[in-house]
Formats: structure tokens, sequence, C-alpha cells
């Protein structure tokens, strides 16, 4: 597997690796009157498709930074590669909301 | 018009007989023109076998490569390039090839049809292990191996191109041409030694000249190309993601010669050209197997590329390809006609006609169509499709992988001149100029698809695997329908050779008996590889002591000349007890270590542990969320013990932090988890908060760590310390740390950190200087009789302490269970905060860390016993929990143990019972205070 | 001075093949250096008055008088400096007026140079990257048999490679097994 890393270009695989979805980047607001329900579906409850993702990947072996790769998980296509730093601070992640923790 | 070089001639033996040919020949080859029928026995009935193909699907002349005093077994004898010396013997026979034991198997065939070791063998159960199971095993496989290391090393490697050309005849070559003219970065692989393709083996001209004189200056041109990679002997056997392919390039099939015998080649390819041709089938017919009968286009092979003339020829072909092969007499099928039997059990003597006249033969050439060589369109779960005039799969445009092109006959366009406008059509859509087209045969195929001889007995389709056109109509009969159930029902198309000659003939024959058509019944999934890839290949650059990297740490040389005995920790080889001479054995030289520790002082390499830098205006806030306690507060020049959670609660790791001034912290992590608490933490800097002010780096290589424990640590590290620093106690309290310098102006950072329940200090110095540094302690410390200790007694002494380590942080407990739930902030959160008040996570009845001793003096704890109360059943439903360290403590002279037991902090002085089935040791033990010595911490503060 | 004698992470090694040697080269002091969060145009600034230069671009390194300075992460240079000076963090701190944290490296990594006309053959059974196009300013951090490695591309027959010190002679080892099957094939 390839993954084009926007500021360093195509690397191996062997580079990085893979932690879970990207609505790990959604932490939910601690101290919300729903917080335990919140961060249950944060940390256990994903969709699942079996189609596009968006992947968190860490560029262990490279320059350590995290990434928000776009992949389809049955054509392992994928489209879009992002820095995780830039998607978070451009609320770039769906459902984005007050619910969800600030700073 | 032989490519066999004549004045080089080769020695080698087969079966321990010696023969001779030439260079250019391969096993196969200088076997057939020495006469050899018989090259070794089919896999399930033994029965004698001869060579059927020219190259890589043939599926009967499996040989052994012996060689240094090992073998390679199920080699096929087309691939092998003969060299001199070579010894290579038959398969699959008890005694001799010619003489086979086992053949008995062909004489009970009606008993050992497809699947019959479903329905024998079941009875007597009993029988199954000790009698069935060894002759069976025995009966069953090809090669041999002889279990001896392998003497031959491998290698892998990593090729960038625009273009990679699968297949180096006409299409591949001339594609080759124009893409290297234009530029571009290309590499052209063949799994052959010699590049040419079909063409090295049909009497074809091209330009109306020799075919070997085209191919010969395409190559001279090729090789100038400095951006063109020439790749003969190299096998591409697989399509990955993205553009990623795997080959396997053979330098030598001798064994133990010295250098890399194989290298597993990683390609990133921009563009694929698919150029890998079309292998022959044959058809199905009673006794279609005997050694003499072979695939036509082999028939020519051997004759044009090798040189042999191959006596008494009888030809049966269903196409016109077919008769290009010279023979004695030929059987059209399209005229009706066919062979109903042949006779020649060690080498074929005559075929019977459908008349039932009766032909001499020793060679008969089967011509049963071509089968485009689909399998790399198809490694990403394509499919093939069928066309029903060429009576063949070709490739589906339609579910390609991305960026791979097919031509020539690989794409269904057989003849020479169609594969070279194939390949100017590619290498235009790649952006070359073309040269003009070189003149070629266009011969249309003409076929009339027969398949097999309905009713024919002993009609094999899978000649590896020994699968007759019987076995599959039994197949679908006993209900196994579909492709895939009678691929696995019958093994057709499971042997090395991946069904190369078989699959289609056996779909056709599946066809039939369930009377649908070869595209209603479809294809089995191609899966990479292609062809055998060695487990030595893949493991290429990682056996023996390459396999995994050790980390070491400044201070190993110095404990390889003081007695050690090293323990892996991940990469790490740490030193785990320091043997001096007399010592009878570990206990003996742990017990010291702890006591001389206790009693004056001890010095031990922590350089293992993770150390990472945090700086940043936010580092004392970015610290607040990943521990559970507050990192904001702590002053410049102090450390701080923290426990950091996984975002679901469980205690993820712990370590101490130190502020070396505003914005900078030193944290340090477990060994274990140096990587991945580094990993977390980044994640929570970036993926969490990318507008805090903090950045990290590790820098656990860069800084030597020892520890200086006991009494005397003081004493010991007063004389290093340049005198302008102060360490007395006032001065350096407990958990204080500081810049300072030793020896002499030696940079050193000095932590006030205690694992082992002593007064003692962490001492990290650059690496560089981490070897002197110890020889230096070591040697100051002589008057304090110091001694070095290893990580054995690094966990007695925490042991003894009550410190949670490891086996305590094992992704199971909670910083409650850790009789740290009070240390967790009230004031802020943290990760893992909100999910550690889960119910389940929890209240008194949950788990909490306690120390055992024996009632029994003498008793021994064991590691992962269970805890009952005492008088209860030993059942699930009664456990109270369970040991997670045990260690002898020379201080208090017994066994002591860690644990976590069920509410345990109420159940001091209880006796429980901690049952070990596994060791068979149950004993009684006393709930206690986990803080076995010193609990107050006195010897800490002095 | 101190009286602690330091130690090389590979003990001065070298080794000399037909074609190919390779050595441990002291680089000096290594030195990671990271922008404060919203100080980007002051560490920009603070980089060009330390080293003569703007700060290199992913997948490059900069040339400055006396440093080669590495692309190492959003916001990360490494500096090998020449000479020794195991206080070098704390003084490009200082050249940098506070508009930069350092840490220093120098220990972390071990550094070797490979040269000969063997040095892509040898690399491309080593490395993954596309090292044969890439430019003599070229300077990558990947990954080499499970070890962490930093490329540096000085021309078309050197490269200079950093690993980590602790695990620098199964890097070595790894590295001579290859070697090996390059430049000294048999039959």
């Amino acid at each position: 597997m390839i993954i084009n890393h926007p500021l360093l270009g195509p690397r191996d695989a062997s580079e990085f690796t893979y932690l879970g979805d990207a609505a790990l980047m959604l932490r939910p607001n601690p101290k919300s009157d729903t917080a335990a329900d919140s961060f249950y579906s944060y940390q256990y409850i994903r969709e699942n498709t079996a189609g596009q993702h968006r992947e968190l990947w860490y560029h262990e072996q490279g320059d350590r930074s995290w990434l928000v790769v776009t992949r389809n998980i049955s054509t392992h296509e994928i489209t879009k590669v992002e820095l995780a730093r830039d998607v978070k601070r451009a609320k770039a992640i769906n459902n984005e909301a007050a619910t969800h923790e600030l700073g | 018009m032989s490519l066999v070089d004549k004045n080089v001639p080769l020695n080698f033996t087969f079966d321990g007989k010696a023969y001779s040919g030439f260079e250019g020949d391969t096993l196969a080859s200088a076997l057939l023109r020495d006469g050899v029928k018989v090259v070794g026995r089919s896999f399930k009935y033994h029965r004698p076998r001869g060579i059927m193909g020219a190259g890589s699907e043939e599926p009967n002349a499996l040989v052994e490569i012996h060689g240094r005093g090992v073998c390679e077994p199920n080699r096929r004898a087309t691939t092998i390039k003969l060299f001199d010396g070579l010894k290579a013997k038959s398969q699959n026979h008890m005694g001799s090839r010619n003489f086979d034991l086992l053949a008995v198997n062909d004489f009970i065939h009606p008993f050992l049809a497809a699947g019959f070791y479903y329905k024998t063998f079941m009875w007597p159960e009993a029988f199954w292990e000790k009698l069935y199971e060894p002759v069976i095993r025995r009966a069953a496989g090809l090669g041999t191996l002889t279990r001896r290391a392998d003497p031959d090393s491998y290698d892998k490697g990593f090729l960038h191109c625009d273009v990679l050309i699968v297949g180096a005849g006409p299409s591949g070559l001339l594609t080759a041409l124009s893409l290297g003219r234009a530029g571009q970065r290309v590499i052209l692989a063949d799994d052959d030694f010699r590049m040419g393709g079909r063409l090295l083996s049909e009497s074809f001209t091209v330009n109306d000249a020799l075919a070997s004189e085209w191919i010969g200056e395409v190559l001279e041109e090729l090789s100038e190309m400095p951006e063109v990679r020439l790749m003969p002997r190299t096998s591409v056997f697989g399509v990955f993601d993205h553009g990623i392919y795997g080959a396997l390039e053979t330098r030598t099939d001798a064994i133990g010669v010295g250098g890399a015998r194989q290298t597993l080649w990683r390609i990133y390819a921009g563009h694929t050209v698919l150029a890998a041709g079309a292998t022959e089938r044959p058809i199905a017919f009673a006794n279609n197997d005997r050694p003499g009968i072979m695939l036509a286009s082999a028939v020519r092979s051997y004759k044009n590329r090798f040189g042999i003339d191959l006596e008494n020829t009888v030809l049966i072909t269903n196409n016109d390809d077919g008769l290009r092969t010279d023979a004695a007499h030929i059987i059209d099928t399209r005229g009706g006609g066919y062979i109903a039997n042949t006779a020649g059990r060690k080498g074929l003597r005559s075929v019977t006609l459908h008349t039932g006249e009766k032909l001499t033969a020793n060679h008969l050439a089967v011509a049963g169509g071509w089968n485009p060589n689909v399998h790399l369109t198809c490694h990403k779960r394509g499919r093939p499709v069928w066309d029903k005039a060429l009576a063949c799969f070709v490739p589906d445009a339609a579910t390609l992988p991305a960026d791979m092109s097919v031509i020539g006959a690989a794409a269904g366009h057989f003849s020479t001149h169609s594969a070279f406008a194939d390949a100017n059509a590619v290498a235009k859509k790649l952006g070359a100029k073309t040269p003009a087209l070189p003149k070629a045969e266009d011969a249309p195929i003409q076929i009339t698809p027969l398949w097999h001889i309905k009713g024919a007995k002993r009609a094999w389709v899978d000649f590896q695997n020994d699968v007759t056109a019987k076995d599959i109509t039994l197949a679908h009969q006993e209900g196994f329908s579909s492709v895939e159930h009678v691929k696995r029902y019958t093994t057709l198309g499971m042997a090395t050779d991946q069904g190369r000659t078989s699959n289609v003939v056996g779909l056709a024959v599946l066809a039939d008996a369930t009377q649908q058509t070869i595209p209603q019944t479809g294809t089995t999934i191609f899966r990479p590889p292609y062809s055998p890839v060695p487990i030595g290949a893949l493991a290429a650059g990682h056996a023996g002591q390459h396999f995994k990297p050790t980390r070491l740490t400044p201070s190993h040389s110095y404990a390889l000349e003081n007695g050690a005995a090293f323990v892996e920790a991940g990469y790490w080889k740490r030193a785990q007890w320091f043997a001096r001479t007399g010592e009878k054995g570990w206990r003996d030289s742990v017990d010291r270590e702890v006591i001389m520790t206790r009693n004056s002082v001890g010095i031990c390499d922590v350089t293992t542990l993770g150390k990472i830098d945090v700086q940043g205006r936010d580092a004392g806030k970015f610290l607040n969320k990943v521990y559970v306690n507050t990192f904001s507060t702590l002053k410049v020049g102090k450390c701080r013990y923290g426990l950091m959670l996984r975002e679901d609660g469980i205690a993820m790791d712990d370590g101490t932090t130190a502020r070396l001034s505003e914005t900078h912290f030193v944290m340090t992590t477990t060994t274990a988890k140096a990587g991945p608490v580094f990993r977390h933490l980044e994640f929570v800097r970036q993926c969490l908060y990318p507008d805090m002010d903090v950045h990290l780096i590790s820098t656990t290589d860069q800084w030597a760590q020892f520890s200086i424990a006991g009494p005397n640590a003081r004493k010991l590290l007063e004389k290093i310390i340049d005198p302008e620093f102060d360490i007395s106690n006032e001065a350096f309290p407990y958990m204080a740390c500081a810049e300072m310098k030793v020896c002499s102006g030696t940079r050193a950072r000095i932590f006030r950190l205690s694992f082992s329940g002593e007064l003692a200090y962490e001492i990290s110095v650059p690496a560089r200087y981490g070897d002197a540094l110890v020889s230096e302690l070591m040697a100051q410390g002589e008057e304090f009789d110091a001694v070095m200790y290893g990580t054995e007694a690094l966990g007695v002494m925490r042991i003894e302490k009550g410190h949670a380590a490891g086996n305590e942080l094992n992704g199971t407990t909670t910083a409650l269970a850790l009789g740290l739930g009070g240390f967790v902030s009230k004031k802020k959160d943290c990760i893992g905060k909100v999910l550690s008040k889960r119910e389940g996570m929890i209240g008194q009845d949950k788990l909490s860390m306690v120390g055992f001793m024996p009632v029994n003096e003498t008793d021994k704890i064991t590691n992962g016993a269970h805890f009952f109360t005492k008088g209860e059943t030993h059942n699930a439903q009664n456990d109270q929990g369970y040991m997670s360290s045990v260690a002898w403590s020379p201080s208090l002279n017994s066994y002591i143990g860690l644990g976590f037991l069920k509410n345990g902090t109420n159940r001091k002085g209880e006796v429980i019972e901690a049952v070990d089935y596994m060791r068979d040791n149950h004993v009684n033990l006393q709930v206690v205070n986990p803080h076995f010595i010193d609990p107050e911490g006195a010897r800490l503060r002095v | 001075m101190s009286n602690l004698k330091p130690t090389l992470p590979l003990g001065s090694y070298a080794k000399q093949w037909t074609s190919l040697s390779l050595q441990e080269r002291y680089v000096g002091e290594i030195v990671s250096i990271a922008t404060p969060q919203g100080r980007e145009k002051d560490f920009s600034s603070g980089f060009k008055t330390t080293f003569g230069k703007p700060p290199p671009k992913p997948n490059c390194y900069v040339e400055a008088q006396n440093a080669q300075i590495i692309w190492s992460g959003v916001g990360q240079y490494l500096a090998l400096i020449d000479g020794e000076n195991v206080r070098a963090d704390i003084d490009i701190a200082r050249a940098f007026k506070g508009r930069a944290y350092t840490t220093l490296q120098s220990d972390g990594w071990a550094s070797l140079v490979m040269s000969g006309d063997k040095c892509l053959d040898v690399l491309e059974r080593f490395i993954a990257l596309d090292l044969r196009p890439a430019k003599a300013d070229f300077a990558a951090r990947t990954v080499a048999h499970h070890i962490a490695v930093i490329v540096i591309k000085l021309s078309e027959t050197e490269f200079q490679l950093l690993t980590p010190r602790s695990s620098a002679h199964s890097f070595v080892s790894a590295l001579e097994h290859v070697v090996e099957h390059v430049v000294q094939p048999q039959s």
C-alpha cells in the first residue's frame, strides 16, 4: 500500500501505523451532561460501511505526523490524504458540533 | 535453428545417473535429448509420468535439486536452467522412479476417487493417529525436506519505474523499445532466462529474417539505455495495491554457491503492461498422461529452441495452431476424429483412434487451444470473461487493476502481427512515438473446442493432483456443483502449478455435467503468487541474527565484561544480573545485588526507559490532559510520578516527569511502552489539541541513564558531582531534579527518584559518556562495595516496595485497582477520566492491588495463581482475583507477591487460598500491605 | 574538561569493498529545533539569522556555513552542526533568541557515510524510497529492516545515513549483508 503524504509524497505503508476511524478526533465535551454516553459512542460505536472510510494513520517511521486517509476498504483505493491537524483545525470532520470539546 | 550452445557441454546427474546437455538447455530439454522418458510419479496414483510442457506450466516433471547436503523440492525441470554439476532427483516414489512400490495405488484406484479421505479411514477412530495418519503421511506429499539449515541467502529490494512490462515476447519487447527510446523508466521482466517469449519456440520470421535476429537487435538497443532495466529470470508473481508488484528474480538454481540465490523485488510501477502470453491446454481422453504425451507447443519448443527431434510423433489438435507441429500422423478433431486410448506405461507405444485403428507412436503432441495468461488481471478480484470465438478466457477490461494494460496473446490477440500492433498502441497511449510495425505472421485462430471425450475412463484433467474427468462429474453428483466446491473437493487446480493446464478443461467438464455454459460456470479466484515463491525469499534479510534488530544500552560492553546474563525486553538487551565467580545460580547473584543495594549502594542501567522531551508554553496544560494528576503546578526543579490512562479508563503507563524550566519537561515511560506512549502523545497533540503550543521528541537513545540506589548513594554521587553543586538533603530533596556537571565538566542531569525504595538518584549523561561513567561509578564505588544490579534485582526491589509495573499495568487494570484512585485529580479532565467512572469499573467489590505473604514460611508463591476465600469451591464464580508479581525477598527472607484481590484494601489480615492448578501449587496466603519495606517512605527522604 | 572518555556509537567503524566503502562519520552535534505555535515568522527569521539560509522544505536539507539542516516534521528541523559542543541545544536556543524549542540529539544518532559507484545498487536493496532521481539536496527519514534511518543524498556516489544509536550495530550488520550480495556476488 502507498500513502501519498501531503508534504512528503508517496511513501510505503511500512512507514505507517493505523489507529482507527477519524471519528477519534471528535473527542466529546467531558463537561457535558451526556458525557458518559457520548464518550461511550466515541470509543466504541462505528458505522463501518463496506466502502469509503476516513482513517487515522501515524507516520511513525517518517515525520511522525498524523494523517487522515480517505480510503475505500473494499477496493483499497485512497482518494485523499490530509494532515490530521489541518482537518481538526478546519473542523472538517462530519458532524462537528458544540457538543465536542473546545481547545 | 536451435538456441543451445553445443560448444559448451554441461554435465549433470538425474537420480544418480550421469547425463549431459548444453549451455541454454533446461534440465527437461537435456533429459529429453538423452532419451529419458519417466521423470517422476504422479501424486496420488503413482503413475509413471514424463515431461509434458516446456515452461512454468509443467505439471509432471517435478524434481528435487540437491547440493551442500540440502535439497530444494518441487522444482519443474522445465524451468531449471541447466548448469554444470546439477544433481537432480525425481520425486514421489518408494523405490526407484521406474519401479515405484506405491504404484499399487493405481491399481486400487476405484477406492481412491476424489474425496476418498472424507469417506474412508473413519473407523475405528483410534486407528487414525496410530496407523492411518502415519501411513498416509508417508505416501502423500511430493518432494522431501532434509530439515537442515538452508545454506543460501536471499535478498530483497525496491524498484521504481514509469512502466513495468511483464513478459519479453514480441509485444513486450516492442513496447519496451518505444518507451525506452522515449526516455521512460522501464522494467522489462520475463521469467525465462532468455528473452523472446513464444518467438523462441516457433519458426516465425520477423521482417523476413529469423525472429532471433530481431530479438537480438532489440535487446542490444535496450541494454544500452540507462533508464531501461532488463530482468530475465524474473517472475512477476503478484499484483498488490497502488501499483505495487511482487517479483522474484533468480540468480542461480545451484545451491550454496554464494551470493543471494534469489531476490524478492517490490516494484512500484506507474503503469503496467501485461504481455504475459498464453499457455496451451491439453485434451482429456483415456490414458492421456503417458510419458511421451506432451503439449504440441512444447514439442515445437523442444524442436525449434532446443534442437530435439522427438521420434514417431502423432498430433491431435482441435485448432489450426496445432498444425504447425511436425508429425507423422495428424488427428484433426474438427473432422470428428479423436483418440480412444493409449498404451505404454513407461513410455508411449501406441494410440488407438476412435475407429479402433492402432497407430505406433512414441510421442503424442496434444493441441487443445490456448489460454491467455490472465492471472495478474485478476489479483485485485477481477474475473476474466469468456470469448466464445476464441474458446478461452480473456481479461475483462472493466475489472483490470488500476493502470494496467494487457497486450498480445495475454489479451487474446494471438498472432505475432497483432502482438506488435498492440505494443505500438499501448506505447502510443503511454505517450511514446512508435516505430513501423515489424512484418510478421498474422494467422487467425480457427478452433472448434473439444475439451474431453465424454465417458472416457482415466482421462486426466489435473495431472499434478491426479484429478480425472470422472472425479469432476463425481463431485457434481455428490452435490459439489459450484466451481469453488469442485476445486476443493477434487483438488483440481490446487497443486503447485495452480491449474495452468487444467482449470479451463476442468471447468468445461463441470459445465457439461451441470449442463451449463462455461461462462455460467465461472472461474475460481486467482490469487498471488502466480508461481511459487520460496519462504526464504520472503524472509530475505531477516533470517537468523537479522530476524529483528537489537538495541544495546550504553553499559552493554561493561556488562559483558562483568558476568551479565541478558534478557530481551522488546528489541533491547538488558542485563538481568551480574554473576560473580563462585555463585551457583541466578538466585545467588540476584539476592546479593538486592542485599548490597539495600545495605550500601547499587547501580543499574535504566537507559531503556522511554524519555520524551516535552517543550512549549502549553506543555504543562498538555501534561494535565494526558496524566490523571496535575503537572502544570509542578515547580521547576521538581519531579512528579504520573499515571496515564487509555481513553477507556484502563491504566496505560506510568512514569516520572521532571520540570527543567517553565516550558520544558522530561517525561519517562516504561521500557515497553515508550513507542506506544509517544504515538499516543502525538495523537493527543495533533489530532485533539492542534492549537496547543507543545512539541515532543524522543530522547531515549540520547541520554545514558543510571540509577544509583542505597544508603550510600549520596556519598557515591558526591564523589563524581562537580564541587559547585550541592546535593545535600536540604539542597536537593526527594523528587528534586537539576542540570549539573560530573567528572570535571561532563553535562549531566540528576533526578532524585527511587524505584527501589532506598535513597536513590538517577543520573543522565549524553550517551557517548555512558560507558565511561559506569566504569567510573563502579571504580569510585569500590570503597562502598558498590554492585551493579540488573533487571531481576530491580524487579525484586520494586515488588518489595510495592510499586506497580508492567505486570500490574497489564491492560485490564484501572487507577482504582492500582490503589491510585485518590491520585486522580478531581479538578480537571484527562484522557480516560469519563469512561473510568463506568459502573463496571468502580465499587468496593472490584479488584484492588494488595500484598501477599505465605502463612507457612517455607511455602512458595507462584505468579498467576488465583485467589479464593478459604473454604469456597474453586470455580470461576468464586474467583477473587489473581497474583501479578512474585519474588523471593532477601530482605524479608520469604516469598512475597503483589496481586489483585476483590475488595483487597479492606481485607488486610485475611488468609486466602492461592490456587495454581498449572504448577500444582495451592498455598494459604495472608493479605498484607503491598509496601513490604519502609511503607512510610523514610529511607527515600534521608 | 570532562575526564570521561566519550565513545562513538560504532567505534570508528570502517569497511572497504571494491567500488564501495562504508564508515562511521562523526557529524558534530545534532540539535532538533521546533517552531513555537503561532510564532512561525519569528522562527523563520531566527533560522535565517542563525544559519544564513531559509529553512529547508520537506524531503530536503540545506547546507549552511557550519551545518546541515534537515526538514524532520511540520515545524521541526534536525540540525547537524560541525564541531564538538555538548551545549549546542542551549546555544542554538540563544541564537534564536528564544523563538525556538531546541533538544540535544547528538548521541541519539549514529552517522555513516557510504561512498562508491555501487551506492544506489546497494541502497535499492535496503530502502524503499526512490533514490535514483533524487537531487543532491535530498534528505528523508524512513525505515530499513525495522530500523529508523535518515538518508541524505550527498551525490550520486555518496550517501549519509543516520540511524538511532542503540540499534546502530544491527543496522550496520543488515547493511553489510546487503552490500556483500551486491559487490561480491559469486558465480
